[in-house]
């Protein structure tokens, strides 16, 4: 194990925790998992935001009052305040000790409260290290640049982070918020910087450029206002692209539902129109295939059958020309310009004494030159482009026919897909799922996709018209600011700023997505190695980051997935974002089973110690969480295991 | 067209290394190839300069070149079959092999022909239709006529 871990975590008259407890959590060899049992309320969370409250001064993981959250609690022990007269103060602490197998950082934050006459008024210490050289201890200036090399406040939700709450993250908007957190740990931060200061520039060159007089400055402001309305159109068509996406989840949300109700009649529809949707695709695709071979026999057929009567003539010329003898036979002309230096002919007569034979030859060598050679080989060729294109012909025929045969059969599907669909709608069912108004639903629903996709189609069209005004623009308004020489130098830098902040959008591209690429194959592992199914599943993460999960016989079941799935899908996402962070933090997670139901959390307590197995990993786990059996297939890997007891408001960290 | 005339001296001439089209032609080649819901959409630019030709040849006539010179592809690209089609469109133009011997001039009218061609073949896609299957019906039935045979 050569990961951070958390060493230890004290707590000094922190919330429930009295006086100073001290929980070591070390892990070993193969024991790489903590566990830290509590009753709801007897503060497992609050050991979550001890460690937030330490690094960055922030309590992130609040719990319903119900749940003995927070607000029941003030920031020093309640028991210890009650010792006061009003107006005093009381001081507590949070320690941590992080190292890989030995202590190596200790970071430590107090924290105050002041008894008044209404209550309790506290307040948060700054942040203090210590860090180890060789063997002594020393107090570290700028701890918040150790803290950021070891887990920078962007990335520690994705290490820090409540398991209950986990399947919230793949609800509604899912995209976005996937995408974000793609971006907290790609290391991108550099590049960014670098095109903020780029666009910095650029806008300060602008700025100055706006200074221009005359016509320059004419254009600038044109330029600027298309710009400025280009990049509306984009932030537009980005907020379409994401409802369409959360749309397109919707109706597979409600697909599942469909083909979940307790009718097996619509059962029967739903999967009749998986197929049916299904066969739509495949027609689809077939007919685009067929129009692309099409195209391209098009394209040979065409100038040939357009100058059939072209090829025709020419062809009976070259025959009428061979047949008068003006068209030679097929004799090179260097052969006939040999036998004139040769001085004799093919047939023996003496060129030199025979000059008739001579300008004969002669004759002949000129009329070769005439006619040029190479027409003896079109009149050759001619004839195979007039095959070739019957062949070309034959074959558009033969795809027609088979566009045809699909384009029918996919106005079929059509018509049956309506069919269903309005079937659905008229279904009345005293059952669970309404299917009328599902059906409904669907429907309003994809008729809200057909005209989101119209108006992206639209948008793409404003922003290609607009994009090319503003080349135009940009040219006009770079030639005329450079016909005065002063502006020269400032449309030089112009030119460097722009050029460099294209080559770092493309790398910062590129990175993403590997990024993206590497977030898949390690959610994909994850959910495998989780999940309680026999069954595999493939995650895909999408361009536009939406998230797929397939069964065995390809469906998607990511608008279909029970809470506990959803959970153990953004564990393995959190998981996967961990691993490609770079950051060897240890992880903590409150409640990490608590949407699980008992057969899926023995399963996943079976797989969790083959789970990061190179990271420290706490769970914060309830009693029901951490049942007999999730003991049981846990032990040999958990190092430290402690039971949160709770009495009188106070609670007390025994290790079991 | 012209007819025969025996009088017709042709010059030896060379055609110059590229096919040039002028500006409006230039944008005509671009969007046919570069939309995706075009007819052509993917197709080589020299392939659709013979499919103009063609076009031309046959539905739309000659037009002079316009402002503009563009550089469409350049002439050895072009295949042996490619070639003989604009060898026999020219002589069928001039009812004259003699022509070939004048390779500006077949190239001079190629290009005019495929100038007109590009332009309808434009017309055709930003014309409400589905000019995919026109263009094929067209294809075919122009065929079907000369080789006789059914679809």
């Amino acid at each position: 194990m050569t990961n951070l871990q958390f060493l230890s975590i004290t707590l000094n008259d922190y919330r429930q925790y009295k006086g100073e407890q001290k929980i070591d959590l070390q892990i070993r060899n193969d024991r790489h998992i903590n566990v830290i049992e509590g009753q709801n309320g007897a503060g497992k969370s609050n050991i979550l935001n001890s460690i937030t409250l330490c690094f960055y001064g922030t309590e992130e993981h609040l719990k319903d009052e119900k749940e003995g959250g927070l607000e029941t609690f003030p920031l020093v022990n309640r028991d210890r305040l009650e010792e006061l007269d009003e107006d005093e103060t009381a001081k507590g602490y949070v320690e941590i000790e992080l190292g890989e197998n030995e202590p190596e950082y200790v970071f430590k934050r107090e924290f105050t409260t002041v008894k008044t006459s209404s209550g309790f008024s506290s307040t948060i210490g700054d942040l203090r290290l210590q860090r180890r050289v060789n063997r002594d201890w020393k107090p570290v200036d700028n701890p918040h640049t150790y803290l950021n090399e070891i887990l920078p406040t962007r990335v520690h939700e994705y290490f820090l982070f409540d398991g209950e709450r986990l399947h919230e993250f793949f609800e509604e908007g899912y995209p976005e918020r996937v995408q974000t957190a793609i971006l907290d740990v790609s290391h991108i931060e550099l590049l960014n910087r670098s095109l903020d200061h780029l666009e910095k520039m650029d806008t300060e060159i602008g700025r100055k450029a706006s200074n221009f007089e005359g016509e320059a400055k004419r254009l600038k402001n044109q330029l600027d206002e298309k710009k400025q309305e280009r990049e509306q159109k984009k932030e537009r068509k980005q907020e379409l692209e994401a409802n369409i996406a959360e749309a397109e989840s919707k109706i597979t949300g409600i697909d599942n539902k469909l083909r979940d109700s307790s009718d097996a009649a619509v059962r029967e529809k739903q999967e009749r129109r998986k197929y049916l949707n299904d066969r739509l695709d495949q027609l689809e695709d077939e007919i685009d295939n067929l129009k692309e071979e099409t195209t391209e026999e098009m394209v040979q057929a065409a100038p040939i059958i357009y100058n059939l009567k072209a090829l025709e003539y020419t062809h009976e010329q070259f025959a009428e020309l061979a047949q008068t003898g003006q068209l030679p036979p097929k004799i090179q002309d260097w052969f006939v310009q040999e036998l004139l230096e040769k001085g004799e002919c093919i047939c023996g007569a003496n060129l030199d004494s025979d000059e008739k034979k001579r300008q004969h030859l002669a004759e002949l060598e000129q009329e070769m030159s005439l006619v040029m050679q190479e027409n003896l080989e079109g009149k050759a060729e001619i004839p195979r482009i007039i095959d070739d294109g019957q062949d070309s012909l034959r074959r558009i025929i033969e795809n027609r026919r088979k566009i045809s045969e699909r384009q029918t059969e996919l106005d079929n599907v059509d018509v049956e897909l309506r069919d269903i669909s309005n079937e659905l709608k008229n279904y009345d069912l005293p059952e669970d799922v309404d299917v009328s108004s599902l059906e409904s639903q669907r429907s309003e629903i994809e008729d809200r996709i057909t005209e989101m996709s119209q108006e992206i189609g639209r948008v793409d069209q404003q922003i290609e018209t607009l994009t090319e005004k503003i080349d135009d623009l940009d040219e006009e308004w770079r030639d005329e600011a450079a016909k005065e020489d002063k502006h020269r130098r400032l449309m030089k830098k112009l030119d460097f700023v722009e050029e460099a902040s294209e080559e770092i959008s493309e790398i910062k591209q590129t990175i993403l997505a590997q990024i993206r690429e590497n977030t898949e194959e390690n959610m994909n592992q994850y959910f495998n190695d989780l999940i309680w199914k026999d069954e595999d599943y493939t995650v895909e993460l999408g361009e536009n980051y939406t998230v797929s999960v397939y069964g065995k016989h390809g469906d998607n079941k990511i608008g279909s997935l029970s809470a506990g799935e959803k959970q153990v899908l953004a564990l393995s996402f959190m998981s996967a974002l961990t691993k490609i962070s770079g950051f060897n933090a240890p992880i903590v997670i409150d409640t990490p089973l608590g949407r699980i139901s008992s057969k899926p959390k023995k399963r996943i307590a079976q797989n969790l110690p083959t789970y990061l197995k190179d990271t420290q990993i706490t769970f914060l786990m309830t009693d029901e969480e951490y049942t007999d059996d999730v003991r049981a297939r846990l032990q040999n890997s958990v190092a430290n295991e402690y039971q949160l007891e709770y009495l009188n408001e106070v609670t007390e960290v025994k290790k079991v | 067209m012209s007819d025969t005339d025996p009088d017709v001296e042709y010059e030896d001439t060379d055609a110059g290394r590229d096919v040039i089209v002028d500006d409006q032609a230039r944008e005509y080649y671009d969007t046919l190839v570069e939309e995706e819901d075009s007819p052509f959409y993917g197709v080589q630019r020299i392939d659709l300069f013979m499919f103009a030709l063609g076009y031309g040849k046959k539905r739309a006539g000659q037009v002079t070149q316009g402002s503009g010179r563009n550089a469409l592809f350049n002439r050895p690209s072009l295949s042996e079959q490619q070639e003989w089609i604009i060898k026999s469109v020219a002589t069928y133009e001039e009812r004259d092999p003699q022509v070939l011997r004048d390779e500006k001039q077949v190239y001079q009218i190629a290009q005019e022909y495929a100038r007109g061609g590009i332009e309808e073949l434009h017309n055709l896609y930003i014309r409400p239709g589905d000019s995919f299957s026109e263009l094929t019906t067209d294809l075919v039935q122009l065929g079907q006529d000369f080789y006789d045979f059914e679809e």
